[in-house]
């Protein structure tokens, strides 16, 4: 597994942080450049999905996380968790990002 | 000096201030704007209905044609329909619609909001008939959704959201089941109370003869069906329907367009910066803002209420963003009656989305068809009237989307 840590968009007018990157802010549409977040955060909300869309498998596991910024700030960002103990608002997870810029949750 | 002042659109100028206007200006005043009006609905009932597309337009516009024979022939036709492509395998779908219709000559444009695509085409044929380009513009809401398989469907369905949020199998269910959970938690609203919307929705679809679903449920039949993300279950979700509404916008009419608002928020749910974009849609709170500002009203003022409640937990939800329930209330308030017919705030007394079925193209038009139903007393339309004795004010609100594509429509009958 690639080694912990998410890219996301930090904004060069405001210094938001956005996941997915995205080359402007949708809070201010100032330029935005590519930040290496640490890769730790904890779960807001998940869902188990049971009936996913054609092409995926069941059961589909995704977590909303607020990813820990470097000066305390937060970026919320949705990933697929491979496990159920995940499930669980509030988990403290480790965040890798793969190749497709899907992010994976696992425990700390 | 005056004149700037009413060379605007017109809409806010009193009578009085028009004399005025009229005595002080050396030019006379332009005519006043046309006011758009829905002068005639039509409707079929909606469901799992095996019957091509453009069957269904044709039976939803003959309807409208029997309950108003004297209605005017359109000038334009405005096609409301998500995916004529992917569901019916139709393209320019807007012509096809007007030549099944018997109205080929006349103007014909496809509207595509995504689900809310039926208030979309009200405002389309609002600005029409206000502007003076058109006399009279027949909506058409149409959608077969149920001919694919239901993971098929949702695959197509799912191409409205992000996609990297596709990427993960994220359904428009799967993402309200997220929000839904997080609300639930900071609210203290448990799965009970969640299925008592659902009952309260299959309730008002039992005595609508347009409802896909038209059996009442108990809190057991919900809890005990199958989880589709959960907290959703199968009984909290629209189901996949087929469908078709007609309304005619004109200058005249029983029902005014009394307000318009319409607001997009960023695709994608974690783009979006409003501090409450985890639970609620702040694209609803502009466009409600819009839509009752232009009519001049409050939300206190509205005697019915249709809102996109596509899952269960959104009536609640959505009633917040419309002003009409405190923050952090609106589920629990739908869960215990307060948006039922004698309630506090009657919405969606048709069934909703949920249970009179979601064909996507036809709701926001199906909305105001049930609006108009409540407003004018037509037989035939709504059997569950609110408890004002004469409603006057009605509000529609329809969302593309995860809550990114969102339109209000206010509606006032004749006093």
């Amino acid at each position: 597994m690639s080694p912990p840590g998410v890219t996301v968009a930090r904004c060069t007018a405001c210094s938001i942080r956005l996941h997915p990157m995205r080359p402007d802010c949708t809070a201010c549409r100032g330029a935005t450049t590519s930040e290496q977040i640490p890769g730790t955060g904890h779960v807001v909300s998940w869902t188990r999905i049971e009936r996913p869309p054609a092409g995926f498998p069941a059961p589909q596991r995704v977590v909303l996380v607020e990813a820990d910024g470097p000066d305390g700030a937060t970026v919320l960002l949705y990933a697929q968790a491979t496990d159920d103990a995940v499930l669980q608002t509030g988990t403290r997870v480790q965040l890798h990002e793969a190749t497709d810029a899907t992010v994976r949750a696992e425990p700390r | 000096m005056l004149k700037p002042r009413f060379m605007g659109n017109g809409r806010r100028i009193s009578a009085c201030a028009r004399r005025t206007a009229t005595a002080f200006c050396a030019r006379p005043l332009p005519a006043p704007m046309p006011r758009a009006h829905v002068s005639a609905v039509g409707i079929v009932p909606f469901g799992r209905l095996d019957t091509p597309l453009l069957t269904l337009a044709r039976a939803a516009h003959n309807d409208l044609l029997r309950r108003s024979p004297d209605a005017s022939a359109p000038d334009q036709l405005l096609l409301s329909c998500q995916e004529p492509g992917p569901f019916a395998d139709i393209g320019n779908a807007a012509v096809a619609v007007t030549d099944a219709l018997g109205l080929a000559g006349i103007a014909a444009t496809r509207v595509d909001t995504a689900p809310s695509s039926g208030l979309a085409a009200l405002a389309t044929a609002t600005a029409l008939v206000e502007s003076g380009r058109r006399k009279s513009v027949l909506v058409l809401g149409v959608e077969t959704m149920t001919s694919a398989p239901t993971e098929e469907a949702n695959r197509v369905l799912a191409r409205m959201a992000h996609p990297l949020e596709r990427r993960y199998g994220l359904t428009m269910g799967a993402q309200i089941a997220i929000m839904a959970r997080r609300y639930m938690e900071q609210h203290g609203i448990d799965d009970a109370a969640l299925a008592d919307c659902a009952v309260k929705a299959h309730d008002m679809g039992a005595a609508n003869p347009h409802a896909q679903f038209r059996g009442p449920i108990d809190r057991d039949t919900v809890l005990g069906s199958p989880v589709v993300a959960d907290p959703l279950r199968l009984y909290h979700s629209a189901a996949l329907s087929d469908g078709a509404a007609a309304l005619l916008v004109s200058a005249a009419g029983p029902v005014r367009v009394a307000g318009l608002g319409h607001a997009t928020d960023a695709l994608a749910l974690t783009h979006r910066t409003s501090p409450d974009r985890i639970t609620h849609f702040a694209a609803t709170r502009q466009a409600a803002q819009q839509a009752l500002g232009e009519a001049g009203i409050a939300p206190s003022d509205l005697d019915v209420v249709e809102t996109h409640d596509a899952f269960t937990p959104m009536e609640g939800i959505n009633l917040e963003d419309l002003g009409l329930f405190p923050r952090g209330t609106g589920v629990a308030r739908v869960a215990r009656g307060d948006t039922r017919p004698d309630g506090a705030v009657p919405t969606n007394l048709g069934g909703g989305l949920k249970a009179r079925g979601h064909p996507v193209g036809a709701t926001g038009v199906a909305q105001i068809v049930e609006l108009y139903g409540h407003l004018t007393h037509e037989p035939g339309l709504s059997e569950h009237p609110p408890r004002a004795q004469r409603p006057r004010w009605g509000l529609a609100h329809n969302m593309g989307g995860l809550g990114n594509n969102v339109l209000v429509a206010v509606l006032e009958g004749r006093p």
